[in-house]
């Protein structure tokens, strides 16, 4: 029993441990879009058009709205990097962080499967617990009936008899 | 459900089946009270089912 603690408190561990990672690493990857959201409206100064497309004028709070507001803004600069370049944010440095927020969203997803996946196997265990829990009551009512003049039988069927 | 009922829940249903399928008297009296071996053999389907959903949790 204690092994059985023992095993469930470090999966409990190694979960919090890759919720906390996947936390730090999307609030990494927030603050570095909101650095290039930065350098790219000093820019794209004076193309207010090109700039407008980016949809970057209010970013969303969020937790999740802002990874497509990133994502869409890394497609849209992608063609116009050497502009950033200019303002010391190196292509590869753009790619990076879209890759470490397309990762995000990837773990996110993975998570939520998970999750409706357990969901889904506790509502079967649950059902079959009930139909097989009708069953029985049933077949007690009736063995009941059936051996109403034999105690030692229905006994032997784990019903409890009033002496 | 708590871990001691669904405990008792697969020991009752599993005297329930051993009993009615080990002796044809029993299964005969079952019967004649409408408790068939088609629904003796139902149970037992049900209780394999839900061991195999209770375990893969």
């Amino acid at each position: 029993m204690r092994q059985l603690h023992t095993t469930k408190d470090e999966q409990y561990d190694e979960r919090q441990r890759v919720s906390n990672q996947a936390k730090d690493s999307n609030r990494a990857a927030r603050l570095l879009f909101k650095d290039h959201v930065k350098v790219a409206k000093v820019a794209f100064r004076q193309q207010p058009e090109l700039l407008h497309s980016f949809r970057i004028s209010n970013l969303s709070n969020r937790t999740w709205d802002w990874t497509e507001q990133a994502l869409s803004f890394y497609h849209k600069v992608e063609p116009h990097a050497a502009q950033m370049a200019l303002h010391n944010i190196q292509p590869n440095a753009l790619q990076q962080n879209k890759a470490a927020i397309e990762e995000a969203l990837t773990i996110k997803d993975q998570r939520l499967k998970k999750k409706a996946d357990a969901e889904n196997t506790t509502q079967a265990r649950n059902e079959s617990l009930k139909a097989l829990r009708s069953w029985l009551t049933e077949f007690h009512a009736t063995s009941r009936l059936a051996f109403k003049d034999n105690p030692q039988m229905l006994e032997a069927f784990g019903i409890k008899v009033k002496s | 459900m708590l871990k001691s009922s669904i405990a008792s829940l697969f020991e009752s249903s599993r005297l329930a089946i051993y009993h009615t399928t080990e002796d044809a008297e029993i299964q005969k009296q079952m019967s004649n009270y409408g408790f068939t071996v088609k629904r003796i053999q139902e149970g037992k389907t049900l209780r394999d089912n839900a061991a195999v959903a209770h375990h893969q949790r």
